[in-house]
């Protein structure tokens, strides 16, 4: 164990630079309250008798931030006991955080640009357990930061290795770069995108924007009715163009987001995890370790499918109920990789015998006859109120609707053998879901009506990131899955994290 | 981890399944607990709907009475699914999971294996009170939609349902 230069058991303050962290995180808290009033200020009419006091209203403001800031990080200790990482804190009041060694479940850096340039990270930090469970600092300078993870990671080693456990704690180790992307890459990517997502996300913000441009009182969409509506020749110019220009926007946005966050990917195979750091003003590096990792995807949509780029999924266990935060998204693998991958996780023979066993066509039969219920509906009522022109756009929107379910039908696919329980899926694209049956938490049949009728089931595994499914298999079959899949759980040792 | 595991085929009409399993149904009180709810939630629709009746709706005037039908054909199917539903709940242990069915159109039997649960909880509401049952709930890490909760239990039943799968947790766990 190499001796670190600094003595953790000293009670040690962050990096000066956590001042400005904390200043930043003040003022965004208040600008996010007051943001309203904001713009009504900024957009308002400034007579010139409110502008002194909006002037010492703003300084005083700046100054009690900035006092803020100088206080919360003067008053701000940590320091590792015997077996836990104590942080005292609390610029009014007094915190007191104690995080034993054996809670702590993951060690992650982070970094924004000011990060960058001081070159000091944020570090995070997971603990098992309840709701609130994650901890995080500011800013510690990077080798600092380093030392610390190191020391914190190699204690819990020490105090789990003397309870009788298995587990293997990663010490900061030698990593092996499984794909780094260069620029190109990152083109490839940005190109092949799901670029409907971003053109709702794209709509959304823009609709949302009209609406509070509204709500301030400013007219925008007047703008709008100025057109001539009479003329149909001119609003279908108008609808083509307007989605011509929100096609471009959303294309733009996705290779921009593409760019800011998979800017300079690594992704890492560590000793017994994987590790995946990217982005080019935040840079974020996130651990996985093997036996926290509950499901792989990999995925591929239509365009990534014609350059055979995926993305890998790997979903990990946490604490906390978190978004897509936790788990690690890889974009613009190769299938090697996906391989490669796999390997880690796997064992050899894991792999071995799947066979992939379809589902009902009561699948896609069910949704058919709900969509032809409804759109007899629409018809009927088109009909009676004596408008059929909007037929034109319903038909194709409906043959889309059956397009895709029958697409869904038969894309989906489960196979299973002694170790592992993967599921395919997709609508145009593809999805594959590929988990070990000793990570299942609990086990569900669900059955409606029509699935009784004829004898059907649909069988959902639960893990600690999600559930998979498989729908629509005869019921002797779910209950023999179930059985199966209890049995696997039931008679193992293994810890699914 | 599984290095020693051996793992001879199973064949699998050889495994215990949950098909031979004996169901408990739940007690008679909580179909009263149950009926009573529905009573609160259709005062409350009917509540809402009345004040919607004479404010906003008033100027609908001669049909304003017709914004009844959606909520009375709610609160029927409501009681509908409960009267049907009570007869469809029922839970059942194994030695080595816990098991809890219920619906009527929508059927669904849940089964959390013991090495898998998180922890328990015995909780009762204010109308559980007056009829004297509890309800047991059962966390995994496999979030809210995986974990059990089975209503309708006597408070004994419960806690000792409880004390029995924490101690079937096993004790090498650490979280």
């Amino acid at each position: 164990m190499k001796r670190s230069n600094y003595n953790f058991e000293q009670p040690t303050r962050q990096s000066w630079v956590a001042i400005l962290m904390i200043v930043y995180k003040f003022y965004k808290g208040l600008v996010r309250q007051a943001l309203p009033f904001l713009l009504i200020f900024l957009v308002g009419k400034k007579s010139s008798r409110t502008l002194p006091f909006i002037t010492i209203g703003l300084s005083v403001i700046a100054v009690i931030g900035t006092l803020y800031g100088v206080l919360a990080y003067f008053r701000y200790y940590f320091y590792l006991e015997e077996d836990e990482l104590v942080i005292r804190s609390g610029v009014f009041g007094k915190k007191l955080v104690n995080i034993p060694f054996e809670r702590i479940q993951t060690i992650d850096f982070e970094q924004n640009i000011v990060h960058q340039v001081f070159s000091v990270v944020s570090l995070k930090i997971d603990t098992a357990g309840s709701a609130k469970s994650e901890f995080k600092f500011d800013a510690l300078d990077r080798r600092m930061a380093e030392d610390l993870r190191t020391l914190i990671l190699q204690k819990k080693k020490s105090l789990v290795s003397t309870k009788v456990s298995e587990e293997e704690v990663f010490v900061e180790e030698q990593a092996r770069t499984i794909f780094s992307l260069n620029p190109f890459d990152l083109l490839k990517i940005g190109l092949t995108e799901n670029h409907f997502k971003s053109f709702w996300l794209i709509i959304a913000a823009f609709l949302y924007f009209m609406q509070s441009a509204d709500d301030l009182g400013f007219n925008v969409w007047d703008y709008f009715d100025d057109f001539d509506e009479s003329v149909i020749f001119k609003s279908i110019a108008l609808l083509i163009g307007a989605v011509l220009f929100f096609a471009v926007i959303s294309f733009l946005y996705s290779l921009i987001r593409t760019i800011l966050r998979y800017f300079n990917l690594r992704f890492q195979r560590t000793e017994s995890g994987f590790k995946i750091i990217s982005g080019l003003f935040n840079r974020r590096e996130v651990a996985a370790r093997d036996n926290k990792i509950q499901i792989l995807n990999w995925s591929q949509n239509l365009l990534q499918k014609a350059i055979g780029l995926y993305e890998i999924n790997l979903k990990q266990a946490s604490s906390i109920q978190v978004k897509s935060k936790k788990s690690i998204t890889v974009p613009g693998a190769y299938n090697t990789q996906v391989e490669e991958v796999q390997k880690y996780l796997f064992k050899k023979n894991d792999l071995d015998a799947l066979n992939f066993h379809g589902v009902s066509a009561h699948y896609f039969y069910r949704k058919a006859i709900y969509l032809s219920l409804t759109l007899a509906i629409i018809v009927v009522v088109l009909f009676l109120i004596d408008r059929l022109y909007p037929l034109l756009w319903i038909i194709p929107v409906f043959t889309l609707f059956f397009i895709s379910a029958y697409l869904t039908y038969k894309k989906k696919k489960y196979a299973v053998n002694a170790f592992v329980l993967q599921t395919n899926g997709g609508v145009y694209g593809h999805g594959h879901s590929l988990m070990k049956l000793f990570k299942v938490q609990s086990v569900k049949i669900k059955r409606n009506l029509y699935q009784r009728r004829r004898g059907l089931s649909t069988v959902i595994v639960y893990t600690a990131t999600g559930g998979l499914s498989i729908p629509y298999i005869a019921h002797e079959k779910a209950e023999e899955l179930m059985d199966y899949f209890l049995y696997k759980v039931e008679s193992s040792k293994a810890k699914w994290m | 981890m599984e290095e020693n595991f051996t793992n001879t085929q199973i064949e699998s009409y050889s495994l215990p399944s949950v098909r031979d399993v004996d169901f408990q149904g739940l007690e008679r009180d909580y179909f009263k607990v149950s009926l009573i709810g529905s009573l609160i939630f259709a005062l409350i629709v009917l509540g809402i709907t009345t004040a919607i009746r004479f404010g906003p709706a008033a100027a609908l005037a001669e049909y304003a009475n017709y914004i009844y039908i959606i909520p009375i054909l709610l609160i029927a199917l409501n009681v509908f699914l409960v009267i049907k539903g009570f007869k469809y709940k029922a839970y059942a242990l194994r030695q080595h999971d816990i098991q809890y069915k219920r619906g009527y159109i929508w059927r669904s039997q849940t089964v959390i294996p013991f090495n898998r649960v998180q922890h328990c909880e015995v909780d009762q509401g204010p109308i559980d009170r007056l009829f004297n049952i509890s309800r047991l709930k059962i966390f995994t890490a496999g979030g809210s939609s995986s974990d059990l909760s089975i209503p309708g239990l006597k408070p004994e039943t419960a806690n000792s349902l409880k004390d029995l799968i924490m101690r079937k947790i096993p004790s090498d766990e650490e979280e």
